[in-house]
């Protein structure tokens, strides 16, 4: 998680890993989260709603806020900003849920939702090589908008990735933790 | 349907039908006047075979009535509408003279099985009839099957068509055409269930041969299956079944015995044609290669046939395959039209001429019947096949019925939900708002909704009778292999269950009626010898409980025997030998994987799976398996399931800022306990004294890391059950009890343990519903967590055996406690 952050500030690297060699532009999503910008491939997103009432759910992950009810659906809600290790913020009435279609729908929180872009694949630069560490899966690309950089989501691997449910270890870890 | 299919119309029936029809027939309407025909004739029959005196002025009047109509369909008549103006004026004459008959002379006629045939044959379905081409002699039934161009008909000439010393009978390879999916899916929906019932049927047949309207049920649904198997092409399943068909009608016309070996014969038929529709099922779900595979039938249409041709009279020959009904000389020997003689020369005829020739050609040249009738006789046949197809297309006439995909009723009912819920906050809103005109008007729609609502539920909701049933067939086969008599009972067939709730509820039905059989009933000589009757019963009750079913499966069997449980227990490894359990723990024990009390391992039970997959899948119903037993008397599982797994009773509780739903099916009280009764050890491990009942104490808000420990004399405390023991959950209100639809959290969560699911609560928010076997396993982990490998570990493994001898449920001072209080110590604060 920390690997995002250090992204940003890290060399870019020429050879991207094999399967993000081939990013093909289009519409992207933008948000913010704490100073920097992020993108989604609009095809990926359902709707933005405001942060609703959110159910906690019990022993899941730390980023895990909860689930909502969208319409009737009870589809789980990820904070990006925990997920991506970043401090945590109070929500106010610039944060949104995006809700992404990832095979299931989810929730994701972000700080504000910006503005649908354009991106060329050409303005796509590949994700800087940070090795095999787990973020570096997370990236689609480093996508060019004028002046700024956005940093492209594969937002599919982003919420698919990990395990919503703390495993048993963890369980009881926090749980002692919080005794 | 036919009513020759079913039982014997009385002639009061036949007459009605007469008087029905005669105001409306139209010159030109011939499947209506061959209608009539038939009924005439029937009548004609009913009361020249039966003969008395005061039938004679009916009989009068049927015969004249049949002379004008066989003149009016034939165009003998010269002024057609006058002789329709005589028809309907024999019809008149014919009432009244059924009318002056004495009352109860009417209701001891009844046609004959003769007469069936001809009222058969020419009761056809009147659009089907006319779609039929019009065919001069052509000996084949008429094609009614526009759609189908892949295979053509497996129509049958004359010289081709088999008699008993045919060459056997020859499987093709299947190959369906794509636009007749729909109707293929249609099928073995209905074929499925028309296998159930000939089962019903058969089983009752063999109880009571005599049954002859039981014969008739058997013989319906093997007809109609045949009827749509023609139809679709599916020359096996069509075969099979017409080769069945014959072989009851045989049996229906009195013209061979019910033997036990003709069951047995029955059986086996069905097996091999759900088989087929099996596999023709499979192959429609998921296509692979070009051809359905089919399973081997030619052995039994030999089998079948051999039986068949031996009791055949000799002018009989089997009709070929996709030949609806009866052969066109059979045909037209019922209608009267000509001779047995003369059809047999004919036959003879056609084999010693060129091949090719028709029998009716032959017929018409011989002047052993009319061109007229020949055609009337084909079209009749047509006919037959025409109305099975149009029952294969619609269904059984007269049910009032359509079918839904599933799929499509749960999002209904998953609709209706949300339209309940919005329904719940416009009313909230409306109530604060002091409008009365509103208020009034959102009643109504409250009012309405639920209605609704209802409704959404009960489409959902069918009989468990045809489950039942199925159980039937199983008790007959397993009582027979294990070498037992066994009757099964049943009541509470029309309990109606969600139908979801039904399709998961088959298997463990199976297993269990099975063990009751092959485990519960013992031998004929052993029952004798513990002073029994020889027959052993196996019941199976379903009832409505509050907003519960209870299926209940008792047997007067040997009973469970606690000791011999007990000891097969410690040989597993399952329990302690020194354990001190109620006979209800040792009970329990048969639910453990593995467990088997058979001594040996027989075809039909006894290896040890079964009963833990019973326990499972009934849990994942969101229900429970009670069991009673008696040593030498019996024993009774009752299973407890929710109505709908749609929708469940929730008692909705409060922790801290969240919300849960306790299932009420799973809760035995709800109290304030005083402090008097809850044993406190070192603040942690609580313990509630309810009523002699040592209950475990679950703090909520704190495994779930919301709430800091709630004192319970302050709060509530649910007593739920939890796999046959009791746990206590503290909570700081109790909100209210609430319908809710449930709602599944995504296979993301699938490992959550103690959450079962959500669903939306009256405020739009979600409320996650509470899972009492996983929370309570996650409570124990809590207690003694798992990052403490090793002793502490294997510790707290030991003391919460399967069997669900907890420590909590011992007293206080007891090891177990102990144990976990020493281990609460070692966390840190």
């Amino acid at each position: 998680m920390e690997a995002i952050v250090e992204a940003k500030s890290g060399p870019l690297a020429p050879a991207p890993p094999d399967h993000v060699r081939s990013v093909p532009g289009g519409k992207f999503l933008t948000f913010s989260l704490d100073r920097e910008e992020f993108g989604v491939q609009i095809l990926k997103v359902v709707e933005i709603i405001g942060v609703l009432d959110i159910t906690i759910v019990p022993h899941t992950q730390e980023f895990v806020r909860g689930v909502i009810n969208l319409r009737g659906k009870v589809i789980p809600v990820i904070d990006l900003r925990a997920k991506f290790g970043m401090p945590a913020m109070a929500y106010n009435d610039q944060t949104c849920i995006i809700v992404v279609d990832v095979g299931t729908l989810m929730g994701i929180i972000v700080d504000t939702v910006q503005e649908v872009h354009d991106i060329d694949g050409e303005d796509i630069e590949p994700p800087p090589s940070l090795g095999q560490t787990a973020g570096a899966g997370f990236l689609l690309g480093m996508g060019k908008v004028k002046d700024d950089v956005k940093i492209l989501l594969d937002i599919d691997r982003v919420l698919n990735g990990d395990e919503l449910v703390e495993l048993p270890e963890q369980v009881s870890r926090s749980e002692a933790a919080r005794a | 349907m036919s009513h020759a299919e079913g039982n014997p119309e009385p002639l009061a029936a036949l007459v009605e039908k007469l008087s029905a029809a005669a105001p409306k027939v139209e010159v030109d309407d011939l499947a209506v006047l061959a209608k009539m025909h038939g009924w005439t004739e029937a009548v004609c029959h009913v009361t020249h075979a039966t003969g008395p005196a005061h039938c004679v002025p009916v009989w009068e009047a049927a015969r004249l009535l049949t002379q004008q109509l066989e003149s009016l369909i034939l165009g003998d008549a010269e002024d057609a509408s006058t002789m329709l103006t005589l028809v309907i004026e024999g019809v008149k004459a014919l009432n009244q003279a059924v009318a002056a008959m004495p009352p109860d002379s009417q209701m001891e006629i009844v046609p004959s099985a003769a007469v069936d045939a001809q009222t058969d044959v020419s009761e056809a379905d009147e659009s089907a009839s006319a779609a039929i081409a019009t065919v001069g002699t052509e000996q084949e039934p008429a094609v009614v099957d526009p759609v189908s161009t892949e295979r053509s008909e497996p129509t049958v000439t004359p010289a081709e068509a088999p008699t008993p010393d045919e060459p056997p009978y020859v499987s093709e390879p299947l190959v369906l055409n794509k636009k007749e999916e729909e109707f293929l899916k249609a099928f073995v929906e209905e074929a499925r269930e028309h296998i159930e019932s000939i089962e019903a049927a058969l089983l009752e047949v063999e109880r009571d041969a005599q049954n002859e309207a039981r014969i008739d049920d058997l013989f319906r649904p093997f007809h109609t299956i045949k009827g749509m198997a023609g139809f679709l092409n599916l020359r096996d399943v069509n075969c099979l079944t017409h080769e069945a068909e014959t072989l009851l009608d045989q049996c229906r016309k009195g013209k061979r015995k019910v033997s036990a070996g003709l069951i047995d014969t029955t059986f086996d038929v069905v097996d091999i044609l759900r088989a087929q529709i099996d596999s023709l099922a499979a192959y429609l779900a998921e296509p692979v290669g070009d051809t359905v595979p089919q399973p081997p039938v030619s052995g039994m249409i030999g089998k079948l046939r051999q039986i068949n041709a031996f009791r055949m009279e000799p002018q009989g020959r089997i009709p070929a395959p996709g030949e609806a009904g009866q052969s066109l000389g059979d045909t037209l020997v019922a209608q009267g039209a000509t001779s047995r003689e003369a059809i047999d020369a004919a036959l003879a005829a056609q084999e010693t001429t060129a091949a090719g020739r028709k029998v009716g050609e032959i017929l018409i040249e011989s002047g052993a019947a009319t061109a007229r009738q020949v055609d009337q006789a084909l079209r009749s046949q047509g006919a037959d096949a025409a109305e099975a197809a149009a029952a294969a297309r619609s269904g059984p006439v007269g049910d009032q019925s359509v079918r839904i995909e599933t799929a499509k009723l749960d999002a209904l009912v998953d609709m209706v939900g949300e339209l309940v819920i919005a329904q719940t906050q416009v009313s909230a809103h409306a109530v604060t708002n002091d409008d009365p005109k509103l208020t009034k008007n959102v009643s109504q729609v409250t009012k309405i909704v639920r209605d609704v609502q209802e409704v959404a539920m009960a489409m959902r909701m069918v009989p468990i009778g045809p489950t039942f049933q199925k159980m039937a067939r199983l008790v007959r086969d397993v009582s027979r292999k294990a070498g037992k008599q066994v009757n099964l009972a049943i009541s509470g067939e029309d309990t109606e269950l969600d139908k979801n709730v039904i399709q998961q509820i088959g298997d463990p039905l199976v297993h269990m009626v099975r063990n009751a059989v092959d485990h519960g009933i013992e031998t004929p000589e052993a029952r004798l010898a513990a002073g029994k009757p020889e027959i052993g019963v196996v019941h199976l009750a379903a009832s409505h409980q509050g907003g519960n079913i209870a299926i209940e499966i008792s047997d007067d069997g040997k009973g469970l025997d606690p000791a011999v449980l007990f000891r097969k227990g410690v040989e597993k490894g399952l329990v302690e030998a020194n354990a001190d359990l109620s006979d209800q723990e040792i009970f329990s024990l048969i639910f453990a994987p593995g467990f088997s009390t058979a001594a040996k391992v027989t075809d039909i039970s006894g290896r040890g799976v079964g009963m833990d997959v019973v326990k499972r899948n009934i849990e994942q119903l969101r229900g429970r398996v009670d069991i009673r037993s008696e040593k030498g008397k019996g024993s009774s599982f009752t299973i407890c399931l929710p109505l709908t797994l749609a929708i469940i009773d929730g008692m909705v509780v409060r922790v801290g800022t969240e919300r849960f739903i306790i299932q009420t099916i799973t809760i035995e009280q709800s109290l304030r306990p005083v402090a008097k009764n809850i044993t406190t050890v070192q603040h942690r491990g609580e313990v509630l004294n309810n009523r002699g009942r040592l209950i475990p104490l679950i703090q909520l808000g704190q495994l779930f890391g919301l709430t800091d420990r709630i004192d319970p004399c302050s709060a509530m405390v649910v007593i739920a059950h939890c796999e046959g023991r009791l746990i206590g959950l503290v909570v700081e209100q109790l909100i209210g009890q609430q319908q809710v639809v449930i709602k599944t959290l995504g296979e993301r969560f699938e490992r959550l343990r103690g959450i079962s699911g959500a669903a939306i609560l009256g405020d739009g928010r979600v409320g996650l519903i509470l899972e009492m076997g996983g929370l309570y396993a996650a409570y124990n982990d809590f207690r003694v967590p798992r990052r403490r490998s090793g002793v502490a570990a294997e510790t707290s493994d030991r003391d919460v055996p399967a069997l669900g001898h907890t420590d909590a449920s011992a007293a206080p001072t007891s090891p177990g406690v102990m144990q976990a209080t020493r281990e609460m110590e070692l966390i840190p604060a």
